[in-house]
């Protein structure tokens, strides 16, 4: 039998489309890079409130996690994410109430975690007695030392007077 | 004779592929628009004590008396003091015709109180009600430790040996500010 043109011609290989992924490892490479270069293994994590701005340091020491207290530049005042009054502008008194009584639920709160806890005295237990005593505060570069004095003399009579002030690092 | 495709070769010839290198570029550029745009900060801290009163024993009291290095923070000035008297070491102004404390003159200043309390690692500040915060971080830097261009500190410890170190007084103390300015 006689065949005609496209049978005696070889038959098409069905041809395998290749992405060619060189430009995309390029790119992964380049964001991997990027990304290393802006990590940090602090194990201080902390959702920054909005209108504050941390003032620069060439402070090292990493941050470590405990209380945070945050004031904004309006001087709004979070405690752990939560925000619980605003300074007010007038208020000449050193104490700031409403930060007190939050700080206070704060240490009631670890008590009674700390009541199950085995009355032996040992190395990590006099490690957690630092730890409470400590607290993070972020502040707002522009903030005067009025408010900076308040907080830290509040938290210093509720126990918590190893303050950690936090800062941006480098410049 | 030409060859002349019937219809199932011109059908068949007609395969749509999906072109995505356009997507992917427009994917890779919308991430680092993101990257670009997001503010990666990297948290460090300053630690600091309130101030504890130390009633001194009577068997220190023979002993030498501590430095009791206090920056007063004022808003045209820092004032650098000494000893529990308060004794003016030294007073800096602001720059002139800027408003920035004069660093590299308290830099100076506090080199030269390290070199002879060489074991000495406390300060004190008492900044002034109005000075803002990145004002003291500022200060903080200057004191704790000494910039990466400057040499070693060498000084004399209470044995006697010499000591090389870089830091400087890196123990912050915030003293009770406002209610000492009510007069100024």
């Amino acid at each position: 039998m006689k065949k005609t043109l496209l049978q005696k011609m070889p038959p098409r290989k069905k041809e395998v489309n290749e992405v060619d992924i060189t430009s995309l490892l390029d790119v992964l490479v380049i964001l991997l890079v990027f990304l290393l270069s802006v990590y940090s293994s602090s194990p201080f994590e902390v959702e920054l409130a909005e209108d504050l701005t941390l003032p620069f340091s060439s402070s090292q020491k990493f941050g470590s996690q405990a209380p945070v207290i945050q004031v904004d530049k309006y001087r709004n005042i979070w405690l752990d994410k939560d925000n619980i009054g605003t300074i007010d502008f007038d208020d000449s008194s050193e104490h700031i109430d409403f930060l007190a009584l939050s700080l206070e639920k704060i240490k009631a709160q670890r008590e009674k975690e700390e009541e199950g806890r085995s009355p032996k005295r040992s190395t990590a237990s006099n490690a957690r007695d630092n730890d409470r005593k400590r607290i993070n505060i972020l502040l707002d570069e522009n903030l005067p030392y009025e408010v900076i004095q308040k907080i830290m003399h509040t938290s210093a009579l509720e126990g918590f007077n190893e303050f950690k002030l936090i800062v941006q690092g480098g410049q | 004779m030409s060859f002349i495709p019937n219809k199932k070769q011109i059908k068949g010839s007609h395969r749509y592929r999906l072109n995505l290198i356009p997507i992917m570029d427009a994917i890779f550029i919308f991430i680092f628009f993101l990257l670009m745009s997001a503010q990666f900060i990297k948290f460090n801290e300053i630690a600091s004590e309130a101030p504890n009163i130390k009633y001194l024993e009577e068997e220190q009291q023979g002993e030498d008396e501590p430095l009791n290095l206090t920056l007063d923070l004022l808003e045209d000035r820092i004032v650098v003091k000494i000893k529990a008297s308060g004794q003016v070491q030294k007073v800096l102004p602001l720059l002139e015709g800027k408003n920035e404390y004069d660093l590299k003159g308290l830099l100076r200043e506090i080199k030269s109180l390290k070199e002879n309390h060489i074991d000495e690692t406390f300060v004190i500040l008492n900044p002034h009600k109005s000075i803002p915060y990145k004002k003291i971080v500022t200060v903080i830097d200057t004191v704790r430790k000494l910039p990466h261009e400057e040499p070693d500190l060498r000084g004399k410890n209470k044995n006697g040996e010499i000591v090389e170190t870089r830091k400087l007084f890196d123990q912050v103390i915030f003293e009770n500010g406002p209610h000492n300015f009510a007069n100024r």
